[in-house]
């Protein structure tokens, strides 16, 4: 296999990239200065050699801990839990947590083989037995998220003193009821609030 | 390229890109297909809520003859069930009946399997807590017929005994009930289990707590006779679940 053709493979095992897409990229980063090609494949190196998950949180970080575990003006009582590394970015975004984050690698998926074990639990539950007073679960709105909900909720049952919340589940803001689909619809009503 | 619109059940969905979805549904018109839903991940997407496991809704795609995945245009639902995630017995049973669907379901559309499995997952919906193993296993059960590889559960395979008072045990290889005078050495059905067994078999459920044991038998039973040896992580899933 020539080079480009390696490249070219490469680029689209990556996630949404398509042949296409990897020809593109491939012929772009041939066409560009060598020193960006170059800077590209440094960062790649360098990634991998540097970020590894948080031993406390799971989160994907080249310090050890991560910046949120290290910060101490994050507060310890509350840990949020995220599927992904990935999450933590969306609800950092938001401005509104300043506690500590747990992410799980995953969620329950019987038919892909993921249970318990597969998933950043036995740390959550040890991290729970110190100072924790309020878990809140942010795992995504779907059937596989609620199910690692529920499975949390249960597993976290012995902790008498713990406060459990979820992520509410609703309209987004900015958007137009009338094109909701009745998944949403059905669980805002649910999720309704006194004014 | 035609446009069809057909009764469908979500079985599977996988993120694709950050803004689609490969889905694997089960159509009452054209049996299993993979389809594209380009964009349902976006949040103001009016797909967004509607393409999770186990929901049924008349899909809308553009089925092309010679391509294995299809682009889904629309999805008028029908049924949600995402109270199923909600406990995880309910969810592990559900996805049993779907991995059931996805491993063995014929290419060919059949309506019978279509209504086997969405019976079986409103029922798992519907059933008390402490029906739900067993209303699971009968559901498997009933797929497990409908999909041709159902036991034979009539009497001794080998003396004719009805078992009706004697114990036994199902042999998976042979796929029929072997009574305890027949069988070689080892663990034995009692007449009762039997009785279960072929109570869950037929499809009813009963409405209490099912032994594990019968829970095994099903295990043994798919990946011997109908998963040719493969093991169902759902129903390991299931049988996690009921153990605690």
């Amino acid at each position: 296999m020539s080079a480009i053709e390696s490249l070219i493979g490469e680029f689209g095992r990556l996630p949404g990239i398509g042949r296409k897409t990897a020809q593109r990229l491939t012929y772009h980063l041939l066409k560009g200065r060598p020193e960006d090609a170059r800077r590209l494949a440094e960062a790649i190196d360098r990634v991998l050699a540097e970020v590894k998950p948080c031993a406390e949180c799971g989160n994907l970080s080249s310090e050890a801990p991560c910046e949120y575990c290290r910060n101490s003006r994050r507060d310890p009582a509350q840990v949020c839990v995220v599927e992904e590394a990935s999450d933590i970015a969306a609800i950092e975004a938001s401005g509104r947590f300043r506690g500590r984050y747990h992410v799980l690698g995953g969620h329950l998926s019987p038919l892909d083989g993921v249970g318990p074990d597969e998933l950043n639990i036995a740390r959550l539950l040890e991290r729970l037995e110190v100072g924790v007073s309020e878990l809140i679960i942010a795992t995504n709105p779907s059937v596989e998220g609620e199910a690692t909900a529920a499975y949390l909720h249960r597993a976290v049952s012995r902790f008498p003193g713990l406060r459990v919340t979820r992520l509410a589940r609703g309209l987004p803001v900015g958007g137009d009821l009338e094109y909701a689909d009745g998944v949403t619809i059905a669980e805002a009503f649910s999720g309704r609030r006194e004014m | 390229m035609p446009i069809v619109t057909t009764r469908s059940i979500v079985l599977q969905t996988h993120a694709y890109s950050d803004t689609s979805k490969i889905l694997r549904l089960l159509t009452m018109d054209h049996g299993p297909q993979s389809v594209m839903a380009r964009g349902a991940l976006r949040p103001r997407s009016r797909l967004s809520g509607l393409l999770e496991p186990f929901a049924e809704g008349a899909a809308t795609f553009y089925l092309k003859p010679d391509r294995d995945l299809h682009t889904l245009s629309g999805f008028d639902l029908v049924c949600e069930r995402q109270a199923l995630g909600r406990d995880l017995k309910r969810y592990a049973a559900a996805s049993v009946l779907c991995e059931l669907v996805l491993r063995l379901a014929p290419v060919e559309h059949d309506p019978e399997l279509f209504h086997a499995l969405t019976t079986g997952l409103d029922s798992l919906m519907s059933v008390e807590a402490v029906a739900v193993s067993g209303t699971a296993v009968a559901a498997a059960w009933t797929l497990v017929d409908v999909l041709g590889f159902a036991p034979d559960l009539g009497g001794c395979a080998r003396c004719g005994d009805p078992l009706v008072e004697r114990g036994g045990r199902l042999d998976v290889r042979e796929g029929s009930l072997v009574c305890d005078q027949c069988l070689p050495p080892g663990a034995v059905l009692p007449a009762d289990e039997i009785r279960t067994l072929r109570e869950v078999a037929s499809g009813q459920p009963g409405g209490e707590a099912l032994s594990s044991r019968q829970i095994h038998i099903l295990v043994e039973f798919i990946r011997h006779h109908a998963a040719e040896g493969i093991r169902l992580r759902s129903l390991d899933f299931l049988l996690l679940e009921e153990a605690r």
